[in-house]
């Protein structure tokens, strides 16, 4: 029997065979467009990264060039500017000196911390009432680093500039997800942002060793000027380093000092956008009129030739120049200047010990001599006149001895309150504002190291000829000591930068150590007395007798270091014979 | 009767020979394109791990630190039966200048449904980073 289809079942089947083939086909479509879909996606993706990554690289390059190539130039006419030669010359040391210095970013906390390590040592000897024209110049001194900051601000915020360097980079990284004719072409440059982050973290500007940082003695920084790394976690070898604060206004002289925060061992480095434009001084106002900002932004667009579909992406970039240095004066010296010892010859008279008004007799470093002293009226009890002859062993207080036994005579310090350290503690305090190297900052020179340089034997020669000696720096790291001609050919620029070694402290003097003494061994002489005459009756003679006492008195005068002077020690020597006469 | 069961198998067969047709053709493009995807993204590890390398070598100071750096960073990706290798290829540090360093990686990827004459692919990747320390 054969049986029918009936044409409901025939359309039945006829749907199922096409509808698998629909189906099939529909299917492979949606697979195909699913698949080209994410393979758009998945390029437009890969683009996206590599337009990124080219803009963080070209934006990476303005952080890491605007350090050094963006600057303003140093003038050498301008006395307030020409101090800062020193901090701002890549080899200040160097001769013949290079004139055409620039002042960088790198630089220019160095510029700030000289002109206050200046203000901190006119204020502190305004604090002694030592102070003389020290504020005037220290004013003068941040007047002109501000001047320079003003200058290289103007400088660092010119987008022109960024461009380029943006380009020298950016352009060099691959975009070839969007496609072998993309490029990458600043975006908006004259647009792009600058921002001062980072507020009140650490700068580049280390302070020698721990508080009270070997500032002037009797000076205390305050401690809202000063951190230790802000990093979290500290990075290795940040521990024991104290660093001036960024953004932060010190006050100084009455004047204000900023400094930029680089933090300590970090690197120009990628930082997020809404952070970026949270601390532009726009949003967050700072009072530092002109702030050089260490952020910067930029935008980059990668475009195709044939004007497809590009991408863009924007970076934000803190800039640091990942080099410490030390706060510091490195072209200074200080001076120690040497009187000719005297003999002073001292009577005892009825109202007590008095110096001869006359016959103060120089001795001198090469040889002992014997000296007659003279004759005094009335000098001593009953007599007319009493005569202190001649006196052996004159100068075995300074013959034969170096400029340390002469400044700190060991003598001195084994009896009595022949207390020395204040001389030591102000030239301890100098000698560490002169030298730049920062691993003195880690480990400041020590009075060990002042009396090695003092101790210097040839000291001993020099004192034959020369009563004045400066103690400088040739080398950032170490002191010597030696008087005016040896001292400017070892370092031409202590006469070549203005004759700054004839240059004399901007304080006033004081005298800091007041007649140490010490009894003079071996002062052999021969006194002798007339008296008075015998009224009402002779008198009989008691004694004629004398001895030397060596003495030494020490005067300071503070230099702000402004015209490269830190100050004068003024060493005073001398011996004094006291004879004493009685007739009864 | 006999016509009827001729109409049947011709009709049944129909629907599974379709199928197959169709399988024959969306599976090798399914393959295709899980290959394509696998390129893209092994090509994206590939800029990744040069962009780290050069990032890394960017921040050391002398050729010396900044190679070993670059290979440590690109180590770092692990390997697998389908990226069989990813290595520094090349690395110019301006050690003069410390003006940039470019980067070269290389990565060889084993497709995961290979095509005869198309089982292995090198793709390579460059980047240039300013070097940020003197």
């Amino acid at each position: 029997m054969i049986m029918e289809t009936s044409p409901k079942n025939r359309r039945t089947k006829y749907r199922g065979r096409k509808g698998a083939i629909a189906f099939g086909v529909v299917l492979a479509f949606i697979l195909v467009i699913l698949g080209v879909g994410f393979m758009a996606m998945m390029l437009y993706m890969g683009g996206q990264n590599e337009t990124k990554n080219a803009v963080d690289a070209g934006a990476l390059n303005i952080g890491k060039q605007i350090v050094d190539q963006v600057s303003t130039g140093l003038s050498l006419i301008k006395p307030d500017e020409r101090l800062y030669y020193d901090v701002t010359a890549n080899q200040p040391n160097k001769f013949p000196p290079k004139l055409d210095v620039d002042v960088t970013m790198r630089k220019i906390n160095r510029v700030w911390a000289k002109a206050l390590l200046i203000g901190i040592n006119a204020d502190a000897a305004q604090q002694d009432q030592q102070a003389g024209s020290g504020v005037d110049n220290a004013q003068k001194a941040i007047d002109g680093a501000e001047g320079l900051s003003n200058d290289l601000q103007a400088e660092v915020i010119k987008t022109a500039k960024w461009r380029a360097w943006f380009d020298d980079i950016a352009k060099q990284n691959s975009l070839r997800m969007l496609g072998r004719d993309a490029s990458m072409v600043p975006l908006n440059s004259s647009q792009w942002q600058s921002s001062c982050m980072m507020r009140g973290a650490e700068s580049n500007i280390q302070l020698s060793g721990s508080a009270p940082f070997c500032l002037p003695p009797g000076y205390t920084l305050n401690p809202d000027y000063y951190t230790t790394s802000t990093r979290q976690p500290k990075p290795p070898g940040s521990e024991g380093r104290y660093f001036l604060k960024g953004y932060t206004p010190i006050t100084v002289a009455g004047k204000t000092v900023w400094t930029i925060p680089f933090p300590y061992d970090e690197k120009t480095h990628l930082v997020s956008g809404p952070k970026f434009d949270a601390e532009k001084p726009s949003a967050q106002p700072m009072s530092w009129e002109k702030p050089i900002p260490n952020a910067f932004s930029a935008s980059g667009n990668a475009v195709k030739s044939g004007g497809g579909m590009g991408e863009h992406a924007s970076s934000c970039v803190i800039a640091n120049p990942h080099e410490p240095f030390k706060m510091c004066i490195p072209h200074s010296f200080l001076k120690i200047h040497v009187e000719k010892p005297k003999t002073h010859w001292d009577f005892f008279m009825y109202g007590g010990w008095v110096q001869a008004p006359y016959g103060d007799q120089e001795y001198d470093f090469k040889n002992v001599t014997s000296q007659t002293g003279p004759v005094m009226p009335l000098g001593g009890i009953g007599v007319s006149t009493s005569f202190a002859s001649e006196v052996n062993n004159i100068g075995l207080d300074v013959v034969g001895r170096t400029l340390d036994m002469l400044l700190f005579p060991p003598e001195f310090e084994a009896i009595g309150d022949n207390d020395t350290s204040k001389v030591e503690n102000y030239m301890v305090n100098r000698i560490n504002e002169m030298v730049s190297d920062p691993s003195t900052a880690q480990k400041p020179l020590t009075a060990d190291d002042l009396h090695k340089c003092l101790n210097d034997f040839k000291t001993i020669l020099y004192l034959q000829k020369w009563q004045d000696f400066y103690i400088w720096s040739e080398d950032g790291k170490t002191i010597t000591c030696a008087p005016k001609e040896i001292a400017c050919i070892m370092s031409p620029w202590l006469l070549l930068e203005n004759n700054m070694i004839d240059n004399e402290p901007d304080g006033t003097e004081k005298k800091i150590i007041d007649e140490n003494a010490f009894p003079a061994p071996e002062i052999q002489g021969s006194p002798t007395s007339t008296p008075l005459p015998p009224i009402p009756k002779p008198f009989v003679h008691v004694i004629d007798v004398d001895w030397g006492v060596w003495k030494e008195d020490v005067y300071w005068t503070p230099g702000s270091g402004y015209n490269g002077c830190l100050g004068t020690i003024r060493l005073d020597r001398y011996t004094v014979i006291k004879t004493l006469s009685i007739w009864v | 009767m006999r016509a009827n069961k001729i109409h049947r198998r011709k009709t049944k067969g129909v629907g599974l020979v379709e199928s197959i047709v169709m399988a024959i053709v969306l599976i090798p493009v399914t393959l295709f394109f899980l290959d394509l995807i696998v390129l893209v993204l092994a090509n994206s590890i590939n800029d990744s791990a040069c962009k780290n390398a050069a990032r890394v070598a960017a921040n050391q100071k002398t050729i010396e630190d900044a190679a070993p750096a670059a290979e440590k960073a690109v180590a770092a990706y692990s390997k697998n039966s389908i990226i069989r290798s990813l290595k520094l290829l090349t690395i110019d540090y301006d050690e003069a200048n410390h003006t940039n360093v470019k980067v070269t990686t290389q990565l060889k990827v084993h497709m995961p449904i290979p095509f005869p004459g198309y089982s292995d692919f090198t793709f390579l990747a460059r980047d240039v980073e300013p070097i940020l320390v003197k």
